[in-house]
């Protein structure tokens, strides 16, 4: 442990930090893709880790917050700064290197969290990353995800799994949009690769920055991808295309009422064909 | 980085119901450390280092430029900045006794290289038998399973026992006796204090413990009432009045080679 580091960490209140979230397979890693060429924009892989620390916070809170206050002196507030400085501390180096920097981490569930830390950050922002929830259930089920004793995950077996699974996260992250209105932004995947640069520019402007063009002309740009990004490999490195949407329309009947109103109340209505032309190419 | 208690807390710990709050008296009685009850926090955060270690620091590493020591700081950051508040308050050397510190010395050792590490054993039968009278939830509000079955509390004391003795050539790093201590406490409670630094008359008030503590502090702690009495041996060897055969059965299974490489058998 040293003693006489150059600098303090930044305040912990999240400034110039967002969290990216969304249901996995649902765009997270074509918008790093789309961000990460902004001169002005850090957005690796990612982490895992602002779900866990968020989580870890509320469970300190909720359960020892009484016996820290009593023979701690230890405050909620005191308790919310060390784990927010926590997590800016592990973010810094980029944003040290830059102070006009934004860093964008986007694990996909961030979005399991985004409440949590934006009580934790007041000063963070965060991007919902939404699709339709059939393609995004049709591509869980090409997944081969399994949990700790090497069991395929529910919501990669069966369809409706897959698709409760997408009905659970986007509820929550409607939920946070509420609670959060003004310091979250929602992208539909859809639009990202339909209507990349309106869909582009009012992203850059809600993260107080201007749209780039560059970021259009990621494929030529070299990037690695790691842990669970690299499920998104085979397309990740080709132009923009469409012919991933309305993949999952053969789930349609699967759809319960619940989800169907989840649908509606995102803008995805009747199941729309799968992109006809393969390949097409967009233009911002 | 500035730290508020310095570079050195203490860390106290062992598995539960083996005299750790026993060892929090002991050492407060010293008048210059403070050890409060159970902050709860350190091995939860301990935990969390050591996933991101394992499992996150090649993309922190290469993409977000945090290496190892950098991780290391950030951690010792954090807890240092949760034990400030105590240390504003008495001015004292901070100590931290939750038992499950012990199954993260390992990185406690990595996030504070200067800090005494402190385990305390105690013959397991006995963990047991005191565990089996506990009536502890867990998050939910069910019983934990280690104060029903003999056998998960065994092997919560095993995995105790081999996180101190993964310690053991660490020069840091004391382990203490349950049963030495209460026999002979003037001997055990001596070594303790020479590798904290303190001095005669901090041993002699820690001698007389109970004079000292203030059992209104830690009211969560199972043991508060117990440890406010003067230092005896009653509790040693509780195991033959209170586990059944079957008991036993179960932790010799999971605890018998343990108990006999440390000579309760």
């Amino acid at each position: 442990m040293s003693e006489t580091p150059e600098s303090e960490p930044p305040a912990p209140d999240g400034a110039r930090l967002v969290f990216a979230g969304g249901c996995p397979r649902s765009g997270l890693t074509l918008l790093r893709r789309l961000v990460e060429p902004h001169s002005r924009i850090h957005c690796g892989p990612d982490t895992g880790l602002p779900p866990a620390i968020a989580m870890q916070w509320q469970a300190f809170a909720s359960q020892l917050g009484t016996l820290h206050a009593s023979d701690f002196g230890l405050g909620a507030e005191d308790m919310r700064h060390a784990m927010a400085g926590l997590l800016t501390g592990l973010f810094e180096t980029p944003l040290a290197a830059d102070p006009r920097r934004v860093l964008i981490e986007k694990t996909s569930l961030n979005v399991a969290a985004f409440e949590p830390l934006g009580q934790m950050l007041p000063g963070a922002k965060f991007i919902h990353v939404v699709r339709d929830g059939r393609d995004v259930a049709a591509s869980l089920m090409e997944r081969d995800w399994r949990d700790a004793n090497g069991q395929p995950h529910p919501h990669v077996s069966r369809p409706d799994a897959a698709l409760k699974y997408w009905g659970d996260l986007t509820g929550i992250g409607l939920r946070a949009e509420r609670a959060l209105a003004g310091r979250i932004h929602r992208v539909r995947y859809e639009d990202l690769v339909k209507r990349p640069k309106p869909t582009l520019t009012a992203l850059t402007a809600f993260l107080g920055l201007q749209y780039e063009p560059a970021m259009l002309h990621f494929a030529g740009r070299p990037v690695e991808l790691k842990g669970m990004e690299r499920d998104s490999l085979p397309l990740i490195n080709k132009a923009l295309t469409q012919r991933r949407i309305g993949t999952g329309g053969a789930l349609d009947g699967q759809v319960t009422p619940a989800l169907r109103a989840r649908l509606d109340e995102l803008g995805y209505g009747a199941a729309p064909a799968p992109g006809r032309r393969r390949g097409k190419k967009v233009r911002g | 980085m500035q730290y508020a208690v310095g570079k050195s807390p203490i860390f106290i710990g062992g598995a539960p119901r083996s005299g750790t709050t026993l060892l929090r008296a002991i050492v407060n009685a010293s008048r210059n450390i403070v050890c409060g009850p159970e902050m709860r926090v350190i091995p939860a955060l301990c935990h969390l280092a050591e996933q991101i270690e394992t499992g996150h620091l090649d993309v922190l590493s290469a993409d977000y430029g945090l290496d190892a020591g950098a991780l290391h700081d950030r951690f010792a950051h954090t807890i240092d900045t949760l034990l400030a508040p105590l240390h504003a308050k008495t001015g004292a050397r901070v100590a931290e006794k939750t038992p499950a510190n012990i199954l993260h010395f390992a990185q406690l050792r990595q996030l504070f290289p200067d800090s005494p590490l402190i385990g305390i054993v105690r013959d397991g039968r006995d963990v047991v038998a005191s565990l089996l009278s506990m009536d502890w939830s867990d998050a939910n509000g069910r019983p934990m399973a280690i104060t029903r079955d003999a056998g998960a509390a065994a092997e919560l004391w095993v995995r105790s026992v081999e996180a101190g003795a993964r310690m053991h050539r660490d020069p840091n790093y004391l382990e203490l006796r349950y049963e030495r201590l209460v026999s002979d406490p003037e001997d055990e409670i001596g070594r303790l204090f020479d590798k904290l630094g303190e001095d005669e008359a901090a041993r002699a008030r820690a001698l007389d413990h109970a004079r000292h503590f203030d059992r209104r502090a830690g009211a969560a702690e199972s043991s508060a009432d117990r440890v406010a009495q003067p230092i005896d041996t009653a509790s040693i060897g509780r195991w033959q009045r209170e586990l059944t055969d079957r008991q036993l059965a179960q932790v010799d299974a999971v605890a018998g080679r343990v108990l006999r490489t440390l000579g309760y058998v």
